[in-house]
């Protein structure tokens, strides 16, 4: 699965065994959902929502944060 | 998921009061918790007019989108531009398209314009004169005194910055650690609970609003704010205090919601009125006898 950072587009590539809530996937690579709203294929979504493998995630930051803050 | 009101899909979820809140619903959501912030703290009146300090981020732009869809008030977008290299490009550009989508007129001033400097130029003047000033430290004073200039040149009766519920929170917790409690009572929904002659207003609709719900909204009505982040932002100890924060309320949600209340009735429970004068420079009511901007342009060599 393909999730997009969308300030510095970096592309992190997280391997999914199933279906998964997006904000657990976030939470398993570091990331705090709460700093992003989530975008599916250009659609906004919920933390709560559960994504699959072959889904385009972007996550479009909500504070000044960089990533490297917290990968 | 489905939002808790009706059968759409969800966009937000809030988990500090377990809904979730389709389109709809949750535009609905915020433009009432602002309206409700207003009226409770008593921001602005039916008919008065609203100057909107407009960046061009958005925080300043849905603050605006909301004000205007509540449709009580005269709404007016005040801009500065600092002069900040390429940084402003994407920002003028953005305004630009709020203006044309919305119908909303801004009036702009600039730094050069006003002060005869950029703010890049008056950074690298301090940084030759080895002066104890920040680029943050002189754009926020010099903003704050020509968002007043314009303000009453355009005779709005309040100022709206789109101020958020954590950017409050985050200050409060910065004050606090640093001991330094006068700070303190100048935070909550209004800046300046006094009204002072040749002050005007600001007022801070968005207090009660989270970030995510502020990214949330302008996201959902179809604009995609720039991303660049200004080259002067410092991203030190604030930050990490914003950070821990937000670590905080991930796991006790709410919590930003009950210190942005504690805020609010500190504020009203040790205000104080400070007593002014009128700077010895440009005339402008101040608590000091050289008003801030006037000093820094002094030193910088300006004035």
């Amino acid at each position: 699965m393909e999730i997009i950072e969308l300030r510095e587009r970096k592309v992190l590539k997280v391997k999914l065994d199933g279906r998964k809530k997006i904000g657990e996937v976030l939470k398993e690579i570091g990331i705090l959902p709460s700093l992003y709203v989530i975008l599916r294929n250009g659609k906004i979504i919920t933390e709560e929502d559960v994504v699959e493998e072959e889904d385009k995630i972007e996550l479009f930051p909500v504070t000044k944060f960089r990533l490297r803050y917290f990968l | 998921m489905k939002c808790s009101f009706c059968s759409k899909k969800a966009i937000y979820y809030a988990k500090y009061n377990q809904n979730f809140y389709c389109k709809r619903h949750f535009e609905d959501f915020i433009k009432e918790k602002v309206l409700k912030t207003i009226q409770r703290f008593k921001l602005a009146r039916k008919g008065e007019k609203i100057g909107i300090s407009l960046s061009g981020g958005k925080d300043s732009t849905t603050c605006l989108l909301i004000l205007k869809e509540i449709g009580r008030y005269k709404i007016k977008g005040l801009n500065l531009e600092e002069g900040i290299g390429k940084y402003e490009e994407y920002l003028k550009k953005f305004i630009k398209e709020i203006e044309r989508r919305e119908g909303i007129d801004v009036a702009r001033i600039s730094f050069r314009e006003f002060f005869g400097k950029t703010l890049d130029e008056m950074v690298a003047i301090a940084k030759k004169k080895k002066l104890p000033y920040s680029a943050c430290s002189i754009c926020g004073v010099l903003r704050r005194y020509l968002i007043n200039f314009l303000a009453k040149k355009e005779r709005v009766n309040k100022i709206a910055t789109g101020h958020t519920l954590n950017d409050e929170v985050q200050t409060f917790f910065m004050d606090l650690s640093s001991n330094n409690i006068k700070p303190l009572t100048r935070l909550g929904p209004r800046t300046g609970v006094w009204r002072i002659r040749g002050f005007v207003q600001r007022i801070k609709p968005l207090f009660f609003v989270y970030e995510k719900e502020s990214t949330t909204y302008i996201l959902s009505k179809g604009y995609r704010p720039p991303l660049n982040l200004c080259p002067y932002a410092p991203l030190g100890y604030r930050w990490k205090i914003r950070l821990a924060l937000y670590k905080y309320e991930e796991k006790n949600p709410g919590f930003h919601l009950k210190i942005g209340e504690f805020i609010a009735r500190f504020q009203r429970k040790f205000r104080k009125k400070p007593k002014i004068r009128k700077c010895e420079i440009c005339g402008q009511p101040t608590n000091r006898e050289i008003c801030k901007a006037c000093e820094i342009l002094a030193r910088l060599g300006i004035y």
